[in-house]
Parts: structure tokens; C-alpha cells; sequence
């Protein structure tokens, strides 16, 4: 279970997300949901412990994360951040391994038992026939998939990812919205997710956030949080919801409410250069 | 639970047996053709015999010269290139693991420069040998010490950046104080003391030196063999390496430390030989992959047999001994080109 008290993020004493407190329960997913920059990524990194809190604290199972050692964070903690490429031309299987560093010993490296936890990894999510393959080889979906491997070969109670959808293309979005509920599903994960789509936050979250100008607007049940008024007042763009039903359950979807060819704002071509042919 | 069919799915976790045989059997190979290179030609059977008498296995008397050249002479000194070779090359993989950067050697903190100042000084103020590889042995690690002082003062946005930054400043401050005494120092005198020095050479290995240089090096490889598997989450980088359960700060230190010592002690006794440990690593690397659990050993393996050739080369190539560490740049960098052709790809 993962708990924010009260928790203000920022840089160098300068808050970026003020008060911030939320809970989720483990097979919760709560996303994260806002516009560029406000601050979803320095959220996740104070939560994490690779920036300190400016004011209140992050709670896992009902211990405060303050003052623990690395090791311990990273057994309770996992982070899947955005797919990068590594200097060094691991393989595939290497970088799900080194998701167990916080279970193995100090001094040792992964013994067989380790390796099979990554393998199990890798199984689950589907890229077993990737194992041998060099990291920097691989698509940046693929890629994604690896780090999100990595994260479950940690066996942690937490899991945090970072817009995890990007870099992918529409089915694989889907596939991985998919895979995130299940996983919290069934290793009773508390997840939270941070994404620029609130398409996906109806898709497969339980609880949703929604931040603006530093502060949290609203946090709750994912279908009573999200709303047109809401998301238009996050993102600044006309949006409705409607609900689709298929197969005996109901989906939300967000339709945004822009018509196709509205002129946008500012002179109109068209009678400026009329009024310049007659002046001159 | 385990099955037999994820079993079988696991890589494989070490080296296929043909490249393990060689990389064992290499330095061997070397050792064995090192003790029969050389000026005083050596037979076969005094070979044979002075490594059974080496190892214990007989007592027959070996003639006083034969015994002198394989004991007093080559074998010191097939130890120091071994050691310094190895050393070099361990720290070198660090270093590049550490900072993430294929192209950085273990005098990217200045390790190497401060040795070479305090050799320089050393010989400018007539200090005995001994003496002399003490000052540049504490100079050097000095020079890292100053380094780490400034990057931690300097708050930047990359904590590597500034410390490489942080060595190349300190680094570049004690070349040019080497090039000041160099101005300085008597020119039929000193001066062709320090530019020897400074040009890298095993000629005056002996018995006397080995401790200074054996000892920091094998604190430093037990230090980095520790750390083997800290090391490899570290060369993910510092954020993912943190959320994975490394206390960076604590390994970089010990890291650093770990290399320090062995690249200050090979300076102090070997002078200035560079190249070893920017080509070997990435050879290695080559050959086993990343991981340090298998890097470090092969970096040892290869860095030593490297150049201990070299140096093989160095005293039998003319009738005037080669100074090392030009040898080790005439023929490293070519190596890396070509190395850098070859496996160019996978790097960002």
C-alpha cells in the first residue's frame, strides 16, 4: 500500500506539486493525470527518493520512507521510467537481472534462483524469445517491455511508471494498458501510473488524480473523477465523455469537442491580402 | 516454481569453454615466451630447469647467470607488466562502467598526472628510487583526492560531468607543473631522469619495487571484484541504478578509491603507460559482454597478457629498449580503431 502525506515536490526549494496526498491499496491502480509540466515526473522521483520531499512524506504499508537504505526502498519501490537506450550493449535478459541487485547480497551477484525470477519476468510479459537480444537492438516498445520486466523482477509491493505509453503504437498501448491492470491485479501491486491520455486512465485505472498548477484538482474512483468539465479545465480543450457498451460491460471514452475546421485565431489570410492589394 | 522448460530458456550464464581455455591459457602462454625472450640467450633445458626449480620441484643447481636472469631479472619484471597490465585494465572497465562513457582511461581523474608530478619532483630533489615512487604514489592519489574535493563543491545538474570535469582541470594543472619542472631541472642531468621516467618503462623492475606496485593493486581489484555486482546496476545509470537498490554514492566512492590505488601505484612504478586501460576493457568487453562479473576478470586476464607482450617487444625489438609507454600508444591506438569498427554498434 502506498500512502502520500500531504507530500510538496520541487526542485531547490521551489514547489512544483504542493499537498499531495492520495492512497493506494495493493490491485489499485491510480493515474496520474495532467498537463505538460506540471509536474507528474518530479512526483514520481520524490516518491521514489531520487529527490527530497520538500514538505510531507511517503508512507509504504504504514512505515514512513524516510531513512531507509536503498536496498530496502528498492524491494518496496519500483520504477519503470520512459525507455532509454544504455551506454553498454547489455542484452535483454542482463537488464531484467539487474532488477534483482536489491535482492541479491552486497558483495554477490545474481545466483540461479535470481535468474529464474527474470526469466519468469520476461515470460509474463511476453518477450521470453527476446532474452539473448541486445537491449540497444530491440524497439522502443519492446524496450518498454523490458523495463516494465525489470520492475516485476524486483518483486516489489509498488510499482511506479512514468508515462509508460509513448513511445508505443496503438495496439501496443492497449496490450500494455491491459498488462499494467493485470499485474496489479494479480501480484497485488499498488500501481501508479502517470499518463497524458485520459482515454487510458478510464481504460485501466481504479483511481485517478488529476493535477493542475500545482496542485491536485481531484482524486477519486477513476469514472466519478474524470469528467468533460474536468479535463477541460486541465487540458483547455472541449471534451466530452460517452459511454460505449460492448459485450455486456461499459467503456468511457473522451471525444473531444473541437470541430474539424474551425480558422484558428488571428488574421485571416485571405482578407489581409485583399486589403494589402487595395493600398498599394 | 521451476520448470524444465524455463530452465531450459535461460542463457547461458558463462563463457563458452573455447574462449575460457584461451583466456586462461594466454597468460600462461605468455609468461612461458617472456621468460625466453631476452638479450642472454637461454637454452631450453635451463628454461625447463629453472621452472622446476622455480616451483619447488627439484633442487638441482641452476648456474649462477641463468639463475640471476630468470629470477632477479625477468621474472620481476614479467610480474610488474602482469600486475600493472591487469590493473590498468580492471580500473580502466571500472571507469567506464562508472561513467557510463566507453571512451574515458583511468587517468581521467588525474591519477596519472599527479603521479607523474610527484615522480618528477621526486627526481628533481635527487630522492633514492624507493623514495621517489612513494611521493608519486602520494601524489597521485592527491590528485583524486583534489578532484573529488572540487566536484563535490561544484553542485551540477550530472554528478559524473563534474567530476570528470573536476579530473580533467586537476589533471591538466599537474601536467602543466611537469612541464614547469621539466623547464627547471638540469638538462644533462635531470631532465633525461624525468623524460624517461615519464615515457612509461619496466627496465629497472626488480624484486625492491614489487610490493609498492603489487600491494595497492590487489586491494584495488579485491575492492572492484566486491563490487562486481553493484557496478553493473551502476553502469545503468545513477537514477535507475538508486530505484534499483544501489547506494551510488557509497560504490562511485569506493570505486574510485579501488581504481586510484592501482592506477597511482602503476605510475609510481612503472611511469606513465596509457592506452592499456582504454583498449583492453573494451577488447574484453568484446569478448564477454559488459556484465563486471565476467568483465573484470577477463580485463584482468587480457589486460595482463597485453602487456606483458608489449613489453616483450619493447626490450627485444632493437638494439635500444623501447620506452613502454610509447609502445603502448603506437600499438593501442590502432587496436582501438580498429576495435571501435568493429563493434561500434550498441553504444549511444
Amino acid at each position: 500500500m502506498l500512502e502520500l502525506r500531504e507530500l510538496s515536490c520541487g526542485y531547490r526549494a521551489t514547489p512544483v506539486l504542493r499537498d499531495v496526498s492520495f492512497t493506494v491499496e495493493p490491485g489499485e491502480t491510480l493515474c496520474l493525470l495532467g498537463p505538460n509540466g506540471v509536474g507528474k515526473t518530479t512526483l514520481l522521483r520524490t516518491v521514489l527518493g531520487l529527490l527530497k520531499p520538500l514538505a510531507g512524506e511517503v508512507r509504504v504499508d504504514g512505515r514512513s520512507l524516510s531513512g531507509r537504505s536503498r536496498r530496502e526502498t528498492a524491494r518496496l519501490l519500483a520504477y519503470v521510467p520512459q525507455a532509454h537506450t544504455p551506454p553498454f550493449p547489455f542484452s535483454v535478459f542482463d537488464v531484467v537481472l539487474a532488477g534483482r541487485t536489491a535482492h541479491v547480497g552486497l558483495f554477490a551477484t545474481p545466483a540461479h534462483e535470481d535468474r529464474l525470477v527474470a526469466m519468469k519476468a520476461l515470460e509474463l510479459l511476453g518477450i521470453g524469445p527476446l532474452a539473448g537480444r541486445p537491449y540497444t537492438e530491440i524497439s522502443g516498445g519492446e524496450r518498454q517491455l523490458a523495463l516494465i520486466a525489470r520492475a516485476v523482477a524486483q518483486e516489489p509491493r509498488v510499482l511506479l511508471l512514468d508515462e509508460p505509453s509513448s513511445n508505443l503504437d496503438y495496439g501496443n498501448q492497449l496490450r500494455l494498458l491491459e498488462l499494467v491492470r493485470r499485474l496489479a491485479a494479480e501480484r497485488r501491486l499498488a500501481v501508479v501510473m502517470s499518463t497524458h491520455f485520459p482515454d487510458h486512465a478510464l481504460r485501466c485505472a481504479t483511481t485517478a488524480a488529476l493535477v493542475k498548477d500545482g496542485a491536485v484538482l481531484a482524486c477519486g474512483p477513476a469514472d466519478a473523477v474524470i469528467t468533460g468539465e474536468r479535463l477541460e479545465e486541465i487540458y483547455g480543450v472541449p471534451v466530452e465523455l460517452v459511454e460505449r457498451g460492448h459485450n455486456g460491460s461499459r467503456v468511457r471514452v473522451c471525444v473531444p469537442r473541437i470541430a474539424a475546421h474551425v480558422a484558428p485565431p488571428g488574421p485571416d489570410p485571405v482578407k489581409e491580402t485583399e486589403s494589402y492589394v487595395e493600398t498599394h | 516454481m521451476a520448470t524444465p522448460v524455463l530452465e531450459a530458456q535461460l542463457p547461458a550464464r558463462g563463457l563458452g569453454r573455447p574462449l575460457l581455455v584461451a583466456l586462461v591459457v594466454a597468460p600462461v602462454l605468455a609468461v612461458a615466451a617472456s621468460v625466453a625472450i631476452g638479450r642472454y640467450p637461454l637454452s631450453a633445458a635451463d628454461l625447463l630447469w629453472a621452472a622446476l626449480v622455480g616451483l619447488g620441484l627439484s633442487s638441482h643447481e641452476l648456474p649462477e647467470t641463468v639463475a640471476v636472469v630468470v629470477f632477479d631479472l625477468r621474472l620481476p619484471r614479467i610480474v610488474a607488466a602482469m600486475v600493472a597490465g591487469g590493473a590498468l585494465s580492471a580500473a580502466g572497465a571500472a571507469y567506464q562502467g562508472m561513467f557510463r562513457n566507453p571512451l574515458v582511461s583511468p587517468d581521467i581523474l588525474g591519477a596519472a598526472a599527479g603521479s607523474g608530478f610527484g615522480a618528477a619532483l621526486g627526481i628533481m630533489l635527487g630522492l633514492d628510487v624507493l623514495a621517489i615512487q612513494a611521493l608519486a604514489f602520494v601524489c597521485g592519489l592527491s590528485a583524486v583526492a583534489v578532484s573529488s574535493l572540487l566536484a563535490s563543491r561544484l553542485k551540477g545538474a550530472d554528478p559524473m560531468l563534474v567530476l570528470v570535469l573536476a579530473g580533467i582541470l586537476v589533471g591538466t594543472v599537474f601536467t602543466s607543473l611537469i612541464t614547469l619542472l621539466k623547464y627547471l631541472a638540469d638538462p644533462y642531468d635531470r631532465l633525461p631522469a624525468i623524460t624517461f621516467w615519464l615515457m612509461g618503462s619496466l627496465s629497472s623492475a626488480n624484486r625492491a619495487d614489487l610490493p609498492l606496485l603489487v600491494v595497492p593493486a590487489v586491494i584495488g581489484v579485491v575492492v572492484l571484484f566486491l563490487l562486481r555486482g553493484q557496478l553493473t546496476t551502476l553502469s545503468f545509470g545513477d537514477d535507475e541504478a538508486l530505484t534499483l537498490g544501489v547506494d551510488t554514492g557509497r560504490v562511485r566512492a569506493a570505486a574510485i578509491v579501488a581504481a586510484t590505488l592501482m592506477t597511482a601505484a602503476t605510475v609510481s612504478v612503472c611511469g606513465m603507460i596509457g592506452w592499456v586501460g582504454l583498449v583492453v576493457p573494451h577488447l574484453a568487453r568484446a569478448l564477454v559482454g559488459p556484465s563486471f562479473r565476467l568483465l573484470l576478470p577477463a580485463s584482468l586476464l587480457l589486460g595482463s597478457t597485453y602487456l606483458l607482450l608489449v613489453d616483450d617487444l619493447a626490450r627485444s625489438l632493437g638494439p635500444l629498449e623501447l620506452p613502454l609507454g610509447v609502445l603502448t600508444a603506437i600499438i593501442g591506438a590502432p587496436c582501438f580503431l580498429y576495435l571501435l569498427s568493429r563493434t561500434g554498434r550498441g553504444w549511444s
